[in-house]
């Protein structure tokens, strides 16, 4: 182990506000980029189903019409 | 061998086959990816030595050389992916291509941000005309390109096509622009201070960064198999399959 | 063959009788040079020292105005689909639209450029380098551009588009050809500067028609 404490693993020996500041950033580019694609994908599920079930309905609702004409 | 990666490439043009085989490599790839960063991060940040020069901002090594390295391979795999699409029309191809392109200009960035805030410490300034950060630059100028490209054509199949001849181009051009970019920098005042070359890197050094390097590898396979995905899912979703997926 | 031989004619006929087509990028050359003095400095020691740089950005500039209308008429008016109907070898046709645009916009670059290097202070020295590097390296920038040119043929507002795909592509001409006029004007070599563009130069004219080849049948798909 390099360091003795937490606050000198923070500090990183003066360079703490570089080295946190690049772990930060690529922290947030990588959450960004886990986040987009499983959005994407719930949008889909969603708008899909939402399609599906929409023309259930218009069917049954086209037999309905039929069947009281 | 032959026989087995022909069936393989065959598999692979199926988008349903690609989805059911992706479903059961996802779950290892968090895994991998997760138990890699961990080890990687603790032993490149917590037991690694302080270099003898940069002390500890030597550290960002563990994000920005994988970043770096993942970033130029990614390019060659997008051309790779855009070659096969335009030789054999699969279009399993152009979709990861496509989803290739944002994953690869990410980890540019990545690349270049944390490089430009290393030479702070280092030079003394957020940006050096280095040759490695300037090339990463006009790396991360092709990627936007070709996404640029992609989207501003409205035909699907031409803007595929469109993207896969850019980033071929782009290929033949990354060696070139390297090295007119080295050499040019070995003109101007060279920055004394190289970022991460070493006569020889320790063990406890080294040791971090290859588990670095190979997660990442294995944290854009997952990133670009997400991706691909949802451009199956969304193609395919006329398909009887694709709706028995949904009405579970 | 005939048939590109008829289109290099007819195109080179179509600049001769619309002379603003390669007289606007001309005289942009000539106002973006004009801007470094008067933005900067016009201290001719120091003009001397970028004057080879500024002159090459601006021709770089110059080249990339020019370029978006390369394919485009070819495109609205049908004639590209008649190519590709024709049976024609495009690998050649793309060859001979780069060396229009060379001749319409590169040549009078490099014939122009040393009343840039007299405003700009370029050493006497450098001249020849100039007049060299420009002529050895605008060919490789319509062979690269003519590929940007074919992809964005059918995109509507394309010129910004284009500029964003090639420039960097153009970065290493840029570098070698600037850093020749450099050293011509320090009194050093720039043999080796040169022979890097004419390498670059017989790669773009062996590969780069492939590339506006298959960019061109994209146009057909749209």
């Amino acid at each position: 182990m390099e360091f003795n404490s937490f606050a000198e693993f923070l500090a990183m020996g003066r360079h703490g506000l570089y080295v946190w500041l690049s772990y930060g950033i690529t922290a947030v580019i990588v959450v960004i980029n886990v986040i987009l694609p499983m959005m994407q994908r719930r949008r889909f599920l969603k708008e899909q189903r939402q399609r599906m079930r929409r023309e259930r309905r218009n069917q049954t609702g086209e037999k309905q019409h039929a069947s009281s004409t | 061998m032959w026989q087995w990666l022909v069936r393989l490439y065959h598999r692979l043009g199926s988008p349903k086959w690609f989805y059911e085989i992706t479903s059961r490599w996802i779950p290892w790839l968090v895994g991998l990816s997760v138990v890699g960063c961990a080890v990687g991060l603790v032993l490149g940040l917590l037991y690694a030595p302080a270099d003898y020069q940069q002390g500890n901002s030597f550290r960002i090594i563990y994000i920005h050389v994988p970043a770096a390295l993942l970033a130029q391979s990614a390019f060659m795999m997008m051309a790779v992916a855009g070659a096969v699409f335009l030789i054999w029309r699969m279009k399993m191809a152009a979709w990861v291509a496509r989803s290739i392109a944002p994953v690869g200009a990410s980890f540019c960035l990545i690349a270049l941000l944390t490089g430009a805030i290393w030479g702070k410490p280092t030079w003394g300034t957020w940006w050096v005309w280095d040759a490695r950060l300037t090339s990463m630059l006009l790396l991360l100028f092709l990627y936007f390109g070709v996404m640029a490209l992609q989207r501003a054509i409205e035909s699907e199949d031409a803007s595929h096509r469109a993207g896969a001849i850019l980033s071929l181009v782009g290929l033949v051009n990354i060696p070139i622009i390297k090295y007119s970019v080295e050499w040019w920098n070995t003109l101007h005042q060279p920055a004394t201070l190289k970022l991460t070359e070493k006569p020889s890197m320790h063990p406890d050094m080294l040791v971090p960064l290859l588990i670095m390097i190979v997660t990442t590898y294995v944290f854009f396979a997952l990133l670009v198999i997400l991706r691909t995905r949802n451009e199956v899912l969304w193609h395919e979703r006329k398909r009887s399959w694709v709706r028995d997926l949904l009405e579970s | 063959m005939s048939l590109v031989m008829a289109t290099v004619k007819r195109d080179l006929l179509l600049a001769a009788r619309n002379p603003g087509e390669w007289l606007n990028p001309l005289m942009f050359f000539l106002m973006v040079a004009a801007l470094f003095p008067l933005a900067v400095d016009p201290d001719p020691k120091f003009l001397s020292k970028i004057a080879g740089g500024v002159i090459w950005v601006a021709a770089l500039l110059a080249t990339l105005l020019s370029l978006d209308a390369l394919y485009k008429a070819d495109v609205e008016d049908g004639s590209l689909e008649q190519w590709l109907a024709s049976g024609e070898s495009l690998y050649v046709l793309a060859l001979g639209k780069a060396l229009v645009h060379w001749i319409a916009s590169g040549l009078p670059l490099t014939l122009m450029s040393p009343l840039l290097g007299l405003m700009m202070a370029l050493p006497d020295d450098a001249f020849p380098a100039l007049l060299l590097s420009l002529g050895v390296g605008t060919p490789v920038l319509s062979l690269l551009g003519a590929v940007g040119a074919a992809l964005t043929a059918g995109v509507r507002s394309g010129g910004l588009l284009l500029s964003l795909l090639i420039l960097p592509l153009y970065i290493p001409v840029l570098i070698f050809a600037a850093s020749a006029v450099y050293h011509a004007g320090i009194g050093m070599s720039y043999n080796g500067q040169i022979g890097f563009l004419g390498a670059m130069l017989a790669l773009a004219a062996c590969l780069t028609p492939f590339a506006s080849a298959a960019a061109l049948k994209l146009n057909l798909s749209r």
